[in-house]
């Protein structure tokens, strides 16, 4: 559907809801084409580049299949592993992966299931490193919260004003304007509520861990430790495919944090990072040449340093970065007078 | 003859302040509830006014004030379009689809009424 004309009532309505989202949105058939989607999602396609650029299309995206836009594996294996509208998985409502695309760019996609047969799979995408996304949901937010305060608003001040101007009519349509005024005021406590609690929802699950190819994570380390410290980095990528569960944005500027320091007390200009499985998932290892040698517990003081996100208000640590991946970080003494740092990835 | 007032509204709550209130300052009213409709109740009565909500059920309050200003015999019929949309492109969209008015929720009864004398004057 052509963001600019929408067809029909349903697609008008699908059409509207899709560009009040804050994400990209892309509403596929069960053969993964494209029904419907955002404008943002378009934009954001244009901004990772295209998967497949003998693909791409040239005008719009309805009819195109996902694969084509989209990490066509990592797509594959996430709808796979969707649970449906109404399965018993608790709380969870969907599955998500990260790809990288052009310049080290990191596309965050939560695939969910619908109860509509015919568009059963809404992908939503975002920026990994989006750090407008607060201010964009603070503005969904609003708008959400102040529209949907007017219509019960205006319900209830035209009747009291109805009643105060005109305080001789019948008793009975005086009861039926104070039934307005009490009927609409639960439906501004009830939307009151309900706004609130999907925006405190959005702010918990502001990040996630998404399922990530580790070649992906490797090049993403390398980019920024290149932009950001100015590094030489070497990189040794795992032999046969690893997924991790990341979030791609904060592990790497954790990680990219943590370098800085040992650079500034080891003094290196050239860093080699590999990835390589493990029995219980893989391990990440950023490999030096030895200058001055880092003790366990200088490390366990970096691990504990605020540390500020660039996209988030609060502070926290490498420890709380690495605890909430379930990795773990040692430093490893080499020989040939090389250093090393490993960090212990779970797999997915 | 009375002044004609159509209220275009789905929701029962503030349409029968609408009526109750115009129908007190004197004019006759219809209420309907979506788009339409609207469109059929103003062909079959040619309305003085309508009080025209933007969200609606079939037709949005847009397309209706749109087709409204397609028909030339539709030309004096005055538009005054209530929505809970209050932002300047909404006002603006109204505008350009040919409404005369723009009224936000929540609004006073009486600067609603006042609207819809200064449109028929």
């Amino acid at each position: 559907m052509d963001p600019s004309g929408p067809s029909s009532l349903r697609g008008a309505l699908l059409q509207s809801l899709l560009e009040a989202l804050p994400e990209g949105a892309l509403v596929l058939n069960p053969d993964t084409r494209v029904l419907a989607y955002n404008e943002r999602a378009e934009a954001l396609l244009q901004w990772i580049g295209p998967a497949d650029a003998s693909a791409a299309p040239q005008e719009g995206l309805e009819g195109v299949k996902a694969a084509t836009l989209l990490d066509a594996h990592l797509l594959h294996d996430t709808l796979a592993e969707v649970p449906s509208s109404g399965g018993q998985e608790g709380s969870r409502t969907g599955a998500t992966f990260a790809m990288t695309g052009r310049e080290g760019r990191v596309l965050r996609v939560q695939a969910r299931h619908t109860e509509d047969t015919e568009a059963p799979w809404l992908l939503l995408m975002e920026r990994s490193d989006d750090t407008d996304r607060p201010r964009r949901a603070r503005e969904h937010f609003l708008r959400t919260l102040t529209e949907g305060m007017r219509g019960p608003l205006a319900n209830v001040r035209a009747a009291i004003e109805t009643i105060t101007a005109y305080p001789s009519m019948e008793s009975a349509v005086e009861e039926q304007f104070k039934q307005i005024i009490l009927e609409q005021s639960v439906t501004l406590s009830a939307h009151l509520d309900r706004t609130l609690e999907e925006y405190s929802r959005q702010l918990k699950s502001r990040r996630t861990r998404d399922v990530m190819v580790a070649s992906d994570l490797l090049a993403l380390l390398r980019t920024a430790l290149q932009q950001e410290l100015g590094f030489v980095v070497h990189t040794a990528a795992p032999e046969k495919p690893v997924r991790l569960r990341v979030d791609p944005y904060t592990l790497v500027q954790a990680l990219v944090h943590l370098a800085g320091l040992i650079e500034n007390a080891a003094r290196f200009t050239e860093l080699t990072c590999a990835l390589r499985p493990s029995d219980t998932g893989a391990v990440l290892t950023l490999e030096w040449a030895q200058g001055e040698a880092i003790t366990e517990d200088r490390l366990e003081r970096w691990l504990t340093q605020q540390l500020a996100l660039e996209d988030s208000v609060v502070t926290t640590t490498v420890q709380e970065v690495l605890d909430w991946h379930d990795a773990t970080a040692a430093i490893i003494q080499q020989e040939d007078n090389r250093a090393a740092l490993q960090v212990q990835l779970p797999d997915t | 003859m009375a002044t004609h007032v159509l209220i275009v509204d789905d929701e029962p709550s503030i349409a029968m302040s609408l009526e109750f209130i115009m129908k007190k300052q004197g004019y006759e009213t219809d209420v309907v509830d979506d788009g339409a409709k609207a469109l059929q109740r103003i062909e079959e009565t040619r309305p003085d006014v309508v009080l025209l909500d933007v969200m609606l059920p079939s037709h949005d309050g847009f397309e209706v004030c749109r087709r409204i200003r397609e028909r030339e015999e539709w030309d004096e019929l005055k538009v005054l379009m209530i929505t809970a949309k209050g932002r300047e492109e909404d006002v603006k969209k109204g505008l350009a689809m040919g409404a005369d008015g723009y009224v936000t929720k929540p609004f006073a009864i009486k600067d609603v009424v006042a609207r819809v004398e200064q449109l028929l004057t």
